[in-house]
């Protein structure tokens, strides 16, 4: 099967982006437990644009006329997946967040007590 | 820092607060004029307008807004981690009556309830809210029922008292953001006994309530999934 122009720009749009998640990675600017979901999400739609024949026939059995729409589909689905995960990854947060604010300012109100200072935060 | 008293039972009266400088000072000396004289600590919740500035009480003050629940569960674990065997919550903007404390504390100390809730529905006297607000607790009853099969009338009442059993599951697990149905839910699965005692509830004293209608929508909602999702929850062991 000939290489059609659409398979080209997904591999290009999808090395560039994986380029780009390595070199935050190299720089530390992704933290080790976010990079690995952004390896998948960024190299999945290179694969696949490398190995069309099956997808194309996965389309045909879904009924997808227009085979790209299946990859199309599928990078929406990866990136729906990675938005839930950083949603977990922010809930995760937002809980500890909470507790060291808690955390804080009964102990900020303790050393207070004990040393009869009061500042207002 | 108040003096702790060893023989008798102790009681922490939580405030939470936010921007209630204009009432918060007549809740803690209501607290304070109790018989049993508990000791009182505000939790100022992010205030900007001097709340709790020059109260007779402790005043512990988190750093930003973090929501009237974990104000209220910021006061549950300093009552937890300074040893009182009972925490009541008594709100910063004047509604609740402190008069009403000791009906409350009494069935604990006698070991009839492990939680105890002000109901302004259960003689209907007082301050009643509005159409809308009631409509909801008609809902969140209805909701409870079916959740734990508990009957509470006033189930988004924060006027409460709570042992230190229950006060350990809330000091766990207490919702930011409209907490009460959802700590109910959680105390009745958990196998507390909760007890109403009615109330008289007044009108605020001051500043506006933070419930206008949109809000009102979204507590419903919130409270309605949350219960959905709760069930589907193991159940909480709380810290003791």
């Amino acid at each position: 099967m000939a290489i059609r122009p659409f398979q080209i720009f997904v591999a290009a749009s999808s090395l560039a982006l994986t380029a780009l998640v390595l070199e935050l990675i190299r720089r530390r600017k992704i933290k080790d437990e976010l990079w690995l979901p952004w390896l998948i999400v960024s190299i999945t739609p290179f694969v696949m644009s490398l190995w069309i024949s099956p997808w194309a026939e996965l389309a045909h059995l879904l009924g997808i006329a227009y085979e790209p729409a299946l990859l199309l589909m599928a990078g929406l689905l990866l990136c729906l997946a990675l938005i839930l995960y950083l949603t977990v990854v922010v809930s995760t947060l937002m809980r500890q967040n909470l507790r060291l604010a808690q955390e804080m300012a009964l102990l900020r109100e303790r050393i207070e007590s004990a040393t009869g200072a009061r500042s207002r935060g | 820092m108040e003096s702790p008293r060893a023989a008798s039972p102790r009681t922490l009266v939580v405030v939470p607060a936010f921007n209630e400088a204009a009432s918060v000072g007549r809740v803690v000396a209501e607290a304070r004029a109790l018989p049993q004289a508990p000791d009182v600590v505000v939790i100022d919740d992010g205030s900007s307008d001097g709340t709790g500035d020059g109260v007779p009480a402790r005043v512990v003050r988190l750093p930003f807004n973090c929501g009237i629940g974990a104000a209220v569960q910021t006061g549950i674990r300093l009552a937890l981690d300074d040893g009182y065997d009972f925490v009541a919550r008594l709100d910063g903007d004047g509604q609740h009556d402190a008069r009403v404390l000791p009906a409350l504390l009494a069935l604990l100390h006698a070991g009839q309830a492990d939680f105890v809730v002000g109901s302004r529905y259960v003689e209907r006297e007082g301050f009643q809210s509005s159409g809308p607000r009631r409509l909801g607790s008609r809902w969140f009853r209805l909701l409870l029922r079916l959740a734990c099969g508990q009957q509470v009338s006033d189930p988004t009442s924060g006027l409460w008292a709570a042992n230190r059993r229950a006060a350990a599951l809330l000091g766990a697990e207490y919702a930011s953001d409209y907490p009460e149905v959802d700590a109910l839910v959680l105390l009745a699965r958990s196998g507390c006994r909760i007890v109403e005692v009615p109330t008289v509830m007044r009108e605020r004293t001051a500043g506006t309530s933070s419930i206008n209608a949109p809000r009102a929508l979204y507590y419903m909602l919130k409270v309605t999934v949350a219960l959905g999702v709760g069930r589907l929850r193991p159940r909480a062991l709380g810290r003791s």
